[in-house]
């Protein structure tokens, strides 16, 4: 080859390598998903389901993507709105295979198993795509802790005199976890938009 | 001079006036002369547990008409609560009291802000159950509607 040759292709590599890649990691990063927020690989919770069967999370769901909504059932009005959102993504996503809805509780005295059962009677999910989690208060309390969820039991009727008549200000959120347990993006529960959580899910699919 | 400018200006305020009048009467035809309660609709709940109602209320009626309570044979208590959000993306809930809503005015009750908070159902509310929720209106006395028991909003 000659010297010309040589020149000429190095200099068409280097166009090549100026223009396309650029491009490939912008199309890298667009199919990777969302940034990992925090890495929950190296945690693990002992938790129960809706049917009393022991799950360790997040290990258990390893190879899953996890599509979470953080609830009460005594919750009347945001919480019923995230779980109905979750059942929006569901009847968006076009391949559900790999994708799992979780509902986990943060008011694990009033939300046992068999509770939990109830609400998804209610509203027509089971397994195996759906599981509900309670557990044990300090568990969950660490588990609430670890995933950003702030929980504050709320009184709003002084004269109520049964200890198990409350209410709870919550963070109203949506967390989406990917196969090898990292959180990977968090929407505001009841308002989040079905298609963003959709389109996330197809980028980490 | 002065008379031709005081048969002006009583010229005016009287044709002011007529104009007010028609438009007062205009609104009032528009109006529907009558409490409306629609697309009313309650979220599923367990037997003695709690769910929430939503629907519009319209108040069709040339006055203000203040909402004052609600009840229904379907549950123990029910009361006009709010969901409200606070810094950090917490949100909770409060009761909310009556509600004033004006002449031609629009109450929404609906997910993630007012809504009838039902305690203590009677019985379980599954999809498609229907129940009566009961109004109090200040002005209106009762009104009620038939509720549909549904996942989501229509």
């Amino acid at each position: 080859m000659s010297r010309f040759s040589v020149r000429r292709l190095m200099r068409h590599s280097k166009k090549m390598i100026c223009f396309y890649l650029p491009v490939l990691i912008v199309f890298a990063a667009g199919c990777g998903g969302p940034d990992v927020i925090r890495d929950l690989s190296d945690r693990s919770f002992q938790l129960v389901n809706q049917d009393s069967s022991t799950v360790v999370f997040p290990d258990d769901y390893r190879g899953d993507l996890l599509v979470i909504g953080f609830i009460y059932t005594h919750c009347p009005d945001i919480c019923p709105a995230i779980t109905a959102n979750l059942t929006n993504v569901q009847r968006k996503l076009e391949e559900t295979d790999g994708v799992k809805f979780v509902g986990i509780t943060f008011d694990p005295e009033r939300d046992t198993p068999s509770t939990l059962k109830q609400y998804m009677n209610l509203y027509n999910v089971s397994p195996p795509q759906w599981s509900f989690l309670t557990g044990r208060p300090t568990v969950i309390d660490s588990l609430m802790s670890e995933m950003g969820i702030l929980v504050r039991r709320t009184e709003p009727d002084t004269s109520k005199t049964d200890p198990n008549q409350y209410y709870i200000t919550h963070t109203n959120r949506i967390t989406l976890i990917d196969q090898a347990g990292r959180i990977r993006a968090e929407y505001p529960g009841s308002f989040a938009s079905p298609e963003q959580i959709t389109e996330d899910l197809h980028r980490l699919q | 001079m002065r008379t031709a400018s005081l048969i002006t200006l009583l010229l005016l305020t009287t044709i002011a006036a007529c104009e007010k009048d028609q438009k007062q009467r205009l609104e009032e035809d528009e109006l529907t002369q009558q409490m409306e309660l629609l697309d009313a609709w309650v979220r599923p709940g367990e037997k003695d547990k709690m769910s929430a109602g939503y629907l519009d209320i319209y108040n069709g009626t040339a006055q203000t008409d203040t909402l004052i309570g609600v009840y229904t044979p379907a549950a123990g208590l029910a009361e006009i609560h709010e969901s409200f959000r606070q810094e950090g993306g917490l949100i909770g809930m409060r009761p909310a009291g009556k509600q004033a809503i004006n002449s031609g005015d629009t109450l929404s009750l609906e997910p993630g802000g007012f809504h009838i908070m039902l305690s203590e159902l009677q019985r379980t509310l599954s999809p498609r159950d229907t129940l009566l929720l009961h109004f109090e209106f200040s002005e209106s006395g009762v009104k009620s509607v038939e509720a549909v028991v549904r996942q989501q909003g229509p």
